[in-house]
């Protein structure tokens, strides 16, 4: 089972469930289950995944966030030290994530479309990670836009792909492999690829680093 | 309430010496009863034309598509052969209210499994057997020239015991297992009933998944089939995901 340290004990996101555990000094931790077939980020790591690069203290983007479900997660492990920028476009899961942010400090929602990342720009600083589920068929043009604005130098991508969102006459592996290319095209540098089996179909997750000059 | 004036005309009924009749017969029934009637004749009489002007050399689908079964009796063979015998009888007994029921019930309990049991078990002949086909996940690792392709180590990429490359969950580094902490050995093998337990777990989600499945086409199959009984041209147009035969219905203007 995998699960994600609660920041805030005693409170669920999703209906998700708690597990508190006693810790040898006395105290007390609670656990929160990550449900890999409702989040493709969980459902990565349990695939295999060698990095997310997601940890504590790390500053991500997260483009396509939905209510919130899994940037809860993605919050837990970064951890009070750690920024979550979170990114989302359609207002009625917007407003959840921005109830959940109430509690969550280290969340920063912003209901923009990922698309036109200047107009949040003055709201979020250089990041470790972008981590990125919009599910739109001009997806990699909208993480390149993003990486190229706000992504350090060797900063790294998550991406989700569907693969029937941007093609669905050509099978999955040729959609993965052509996201692929025009990743490496806009200076990112394709480090794994996983597909998300048996937690969903025809959906990988790609990681790469993102190599702005030569070095 | 309508108009009511004047007395009220009660009808006339049956005699009493001619009760055993039933209820007396008024013109408006004769009418209708004889419309039925010739209505019937005109249609047997068409019938006994056509079988009269059949061409016995003409060739028509119900040839081929129709015969007869063990028993003797006449069968169509229809669009309902795509399903086997236990969900036709599901399909024609039970009602669609009773189907979605299942289906809600059993999507209900699939997610709470699933929200339990993250880890798969690689238990691919209990899966095929329930009619799954997908492909196990594949892990991709991009490198940099053909030479890194071809000396491509994967145990130490990921940095692990050869052993444990199989295992995509809990893979513990080369110093973790060097450590050799406790954490790490607990992550070493998991308990035989634990491992009975997730088993059993496993195969009820599968078993879940499938059904949910099945019901779900069952429930489609269903409502084309209400459809198909209303009115309007329609044409087949094609077949849908799960391989049903969805039509198109002709617009009709409605004034
Ligand atoms: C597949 S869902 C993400 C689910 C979420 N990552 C999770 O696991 O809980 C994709 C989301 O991306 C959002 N989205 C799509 N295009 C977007 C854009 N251009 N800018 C911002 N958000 C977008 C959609 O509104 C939708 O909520």
């Amino acid at each position: 089972m995998l699960v994600t340290r609660n920041m805030v004990p005693g409170e669920s996101v999703y209906g998700e469930k708690r597990i508190s555990v006693e810790t040898p000094e006395g105290g007390k931790v609670e656990y929160r289950v990550w449900n890999p077939f409702r989040s493709k980020l969980a459902a990565g790591i349990l695939g295999g995944l060698d990095h997310i690069h997601i940890k504590p203290g790390a500053k991500v983007l997260y483009l396509g966030a939905a209510s919130g479900t899994s940037v809860s997660h993605v919050s837990d492990i970064v951890g009070p030290e750690g920024l979550v920028y979170a990114v989302e476009f359609s207002h009625r899961p917007g407003r959840d994530l921005i109830n959940m942010a109430k509690k969550r400090t280290n969340i920063i929602p912003i209901i923009e479309d990922a698309r036109h990342p200047s107009k949040y720009r003055m709201l979020i600083g250089m990041v470790d990670v972008i981590f990125a589920d919009v599910a739109q068929p001009d997806q990699a043009r909208i993480i390149t836009m993003n990486a190229h604005m706000f992504l350090k130098a060797a900063g790294h991508i998550v991406i989700s792909i569907k693969a029937n969102c941007i093609d669905s006459t050509v099978d999955a592996a040729t959609v993965f492999a052509r996201e692929v290319k025009e990743l490496q095209q806009e200076k990112i540098k394709p480090q794994e690829q996983i597909t998300l089996e048996p937690y969903e179909r025809d959906h990988a997750i790609v990681v790469g680093r993102y190599v702005p000059f030569k070095v | 309430m309508g108009k009511h004036s004047g007395r009220d005309h009660k009808e006339r009924a049956q005699p009493l010496a001619r009760q055993h009749l039933g209820l007396l017969e008024k013109k408006k029934d004769y009418q209708l009863r004889a419309k039925d009637y010739r209505k019937k004749q005109a249609r047997l009489k068409t019938m006994q034309e056509k079988a009269r002007a059949r061409n016995p050399d003409e060739f028509y689908h119900a040839m081929i598509k129709s015969g007869t079964d063990a028993k003797g009796r006449h069968v169509v063979q229809d669009r309902n052969k795509q399903f086997d015998a236990t969900f036709l009888k599901l399909l024609k007994t039970q009602d669609q209210g009773y189907i979605t029921m299942q289906k809600i019930m059993n999507e209900k309990k699939l997610e709470r499994l699933r929200a339990d049991t993250h880890i798969p078990l690689a238990n691919q002949a209990h899966l095929e057997t329930k009619g799954h086909t997908a492909s196990p996940a594949k892990h991709t690792v991009f490198v940099d020239d053909e030479a890194a392709a071809a000396s491509f180590d994967a145990a130490k990429h990921f940095n692990t015991h050869p052993s444990l490359l199989g295992r995509s969950w809990n893979r513990p580094t080369m110093d973790q297992l060097t450590q050799g902490d406790a954490a790490t050995a607990a992550l070493g093998a998991v308990p035989k009933a634990l491992r009975h337990e997730r088993a059993v777990h496993q195969r009820e989600i599968v078993d879940r998944a499938y059904r949910v499945d099945r019901l779900a086409r069952v429930e489609k199959e269903m409502t084309i089939q209400k459809h198909l009984m209303t009115k309007g041209p329609r044409k087949k147009a094609g077949k849908d995901d799960q391989g049903l035969d969805t039509y198109r219905w002709k617009p009709i203007r409605k004034k």
